[in-house]
């Protein structure tokens, strides 16, 4: 048991950065709406505090996010000391405090590895990623990590998550295992927010490339069988013609996700995106009371830097895609990067693991808009009894076959 | 450049390209391109929203039983007297609603695997007249393109040549929905709509119909915006290439998107099947339709077991057969 736990540690050690290139907003769902403005009808979101177009205070403010407990008055504390502080402050601001987080409990589990932050007041304590009760608490802030600098609230709240699970579960029951109690695990649904790295960056390109346009030629030879029988064939051959091209390419790389989680693989995170990103939030504080928050397992530089490298090979990818011609060869990219920025982002998802039969199963619901996918148990059993009816009506025809044929 | 990500300079929340002031800390935003008009807005009386799916709308005054229009739900809350964002155009409705109903039979018909009980459970015929909000997005677009072409120089033994070169251009009117309730998909999926026959609000009588109002921001149709231009754009560049073309692809970006709301009609019906929205849309003014329906699992097994059974009476007979050839 201890070695197979280190085992995955040092898995684990090495920094594994997954990219999420992902749209920005959901197709797929409605968008989230706003109340309009008293003073000029634009639509405000409850979590915006000022009217975007004419900066009207939003009467709504202190909004209603699921779970939420109310909070001190001392909001807003944006901790970049670079920060440029305008003229115009609208609010006193404190200096910055590291430790203004609601959630002082930090926890480590020991089979996957998750570092989670939640309540200090939650006694018990289960990993949501993997359902182990193997976790130890570690000291808070030890490795001084930083402040998200963007949230996305829970807009679905716990009873409708639980609902959806209740919904979906009880879809082709009769595939399920006869013990597997849906009420005893909906209540493991827990809310949690994931870290995420969103990097953006403006990238310029020129490149040059030789471009290769097919065409074909039809070929005639002959050959010499062994009796020395001359044949004559004709074949269509492929050739290349070669064309010289250059140009230049640019896109701005935005909302491009990095999942620091270590907790749920990556996969798993991509069947319930996207999120709809343009509704990302200044973080404060007040937006995790009540809810859990896995820690980030990448620090910011070392994920810049690997985003450097990782944007170079996208935009060298997206050059070659963008190339016209069948193929092409010695492709040059010159690339000016520019506008570079990295956040990072806490994105709400409810996750629900359950162990049956020393398996672990996910079912995960996209905090923001809705989406959820899961993996169910399947009962062997009854599949076996499916499969063996089948069967037996199978081997009964053949039998029937058999005795009508052998009538004679 | 207004394609990059804008932040608030005191706080450093993400800004959208139109906003004037920053949503966190309220602090005026730096000048973003163009001087806008103050929005302008009207007093919506008769404003209801859907406890079912949350939806904002104003509704007929004359209307008897409310019913929410996107749901079909009942439980339809009144709300005190609102201010709107005022529409720049109207489009009128040009469809009946008999031949909206024709369309709507014709679209239920078409497919077999419905479930023979649709039409008595669900509340089939409820068409409702609504007028969607959606965004008219202009901008700026400078494009890079590559293609080949089939007008090869002199002397080439291919069919096809590369080409490369960019474009520059401007586009107006284009639509992206800005429902609350309706999906991008649906509200792409009924356009497109000729926008000339927009009229001012003034003209429509919006006291006396049901519409939904604008609760949607800007910034979440944008990246649709852009998506929706990349496609104009690969059209305005097939101009550049002589002759014949394959392989056409456009880099595109954006500046300056601005949009502007407006009204579009459509005709809705939505109803639930065993606890599922299901909704029925037609354009109202081309009649394009889109929805989705329930399927009939109990049909499609029924037709997998007969096919299985079809199978296995072939065999038997072909079982038969040979006995019979046998003797």
């Amino acid at each position: 048991m201890k070695s197979e736990i280190r085992n995955l540690k040092s898995e684990i050690a090495v920094p594994d950065i997954q990219w999420v290139d992902v749209p920005v907003v959901d197709a797929e769902v409605a968008a989230p709406s706003g109340k309009p403005c008293e003073a000029c009808a634009t639509p405000v979101e409850p979590l915006d505090r000022f009217c975007p177009a004419c900066g009207t205070v939003n009467p709504d403010f202190p909004a209603k996010i699921p779970l939420a407990r109310p909070e001190s008055e001392d909001r807003s504390v944006p901790d970049r000391s670079t920060a440029p502080r305008g003229a115009g402050k609208p609010h006193d601001r404190g200096p910055p405090e590291p430790s203004d987080s609601p959630l002082t409990k930090h926890l480590e589990c020991k089979t996957c590895g998750a570092e989670v932050a939640t309540d200090p007041n939650q006694r018990s304590y289960v990993c949501p990623f993997c359902d182990s009760t193997y976790v130890v608490e570690v000291p808070a802030g030890q490795s001084g990590r930083q402040r998200p600098e963007f949230v996305i609230g829970f807009a679905v709240t716990p009873e409708q998550a639980q609902e959806k699970f209740r919904a979906w579960l009880a879809e082709n029951t009769w595939y399920r295992p006869g013990d597997l109690a849906a009420a005893s695990i909906a209540d493991k649904m827990k809310g949690i927010y994931l870290p995420f790295w969103s990097f953006s960056m403006l990238a310029q390109s020129q490149w040059q490339a030789q471009i290769g346009e097919h065409w074909y030629r039809t070929e005639h030879y002959t050959t010499c069988d062994a009796k020395g029988n001359v044949q004559h064939h004709t074949r269509r051959v492929q050739e290349t013609e070669w064309w010289p091209l250059s140009g230049r390419h640019h896109r701005y790389y935005s909302g491009y996700l990095v999942s620091g989680s270590r907790g749920l693989p990556q996969d798993q995170s991509l069947r319930i995106q996207p999120f709809n990103l343009p509704a990302l939030k200044r973080y404060e504080p007040y937006f995790l009371a009540g809810w859990l928050a896995e820690e980030y397992s990448v620090g910011r530089d070392e994920a810049l830097k690997l985003c450097h490298e990782e944007f170079h090979r996208q935009e060298q990818r997206n050059i070659a895609a963008f190339l016209p011609g069948d193929t092409h060869s010695g492709l040059a990219v010159e690339t000016d990067f520019s506008h570079e920025g990295s956040d990072l982002c806490l994105l709400p998802i409810y996750i629900l693991s359950y162990r049956y039969q020393d398996k672990v199963y996910r079912f995960l619901i996209n905090g923001q808009t809705g989406r959820f996918a899961g993996d169910k148990p399947i009962s062997g059993t009854r599949i076996g009894i499916a499969v063996g009816v089948a069967l037996g009506l199978i081997a009964l025809i053949v039998v029937v076959v058999w005795i009508l044929s052998s009538m004679r | 450049m207004s394609d990059l990500l804008t932040k608030c300079t005191v706080c450093l929340a993400l800004l959208d390209e139109e906003d004037l002031f920053c949503a966190n800390c309220g602090t005026e935003a730096p000048c973003q391109g163009t001087e806008q008009d103050r929005q302008a807005t009207y007093l919506a009386t008769h404003n209801f929203e859907c406890e079912g799916c949350g939806a904002s709308m104003s509704y007929d005054a004359s209307a008897q039983a409310l019913r929410c229009p996107f749901c079909g739900s009942e439980r339809l809350n009144e709300q005190a007297n609102q201010k709107m964002l005022r529409p720049h155009w109207v489009v009128p409705f040009a469809i009946e609603e008999s031949d909206a109903l024709a369309r709507l039979r014709q679209w239920l018909g078409s497919t077999y695997w419905r479930p023979g009980d649709l039409a008595r459970t669900a509340e089939v015929t409820k068409l409702t007249k609504v007028y969607v909000p959606y965004w008219v997005f202009a901008g700026r677009v400078f494009t890079y393109w590559t293609a080949d072409t089939s007008e090869k120089p002199f002397g080439a033994s291919g069919d096809w040549a590369p080409l490369s070169g960019q474009n520059q251009s401007n586009y107006s009117g284009l639509l992206v929905g800005a429902s609350s309730v309706l999906t991008p998909v649906e509200t792409s999926a009924i356009c497109p709509y000729e926008l000339s026959a927009g009229v001012s609000p003034d003209k429509v009588d919006l006291e006396n119909v049901v519409y939904e109002q604008f609760r949607v921001q800007r910034k979440y149709a944008r990246p649709l915006a852009h998506e929706g231009l990349m496609d104009l754009e690969r059209n305005a560049c097939r101009q550049y290439v002589p002759g014949n073309c394959r392989n056409l692809r456009v880099n595109v970006r954006v500046e300056g998107l601005t949009g502007e709301p407006v009204l579009l009609p459509v005709w809705i019906m939505a109803y639930r099947y065993r606890d599922q929205v299901h909704r029925f849309l037609v354009n109202g003014q081309t009649g394009q339709c889109t929805g989705t329906a329930p399927t009939s699992y109990a049909k499609i097994a029924g037709v997998i077991g007969l096919v299985i059974a079809v199978i296995i009476a072939t065999i038997v007979c072909m079982g038969l057969m040979g006995l019979m050839v046998g003797r």
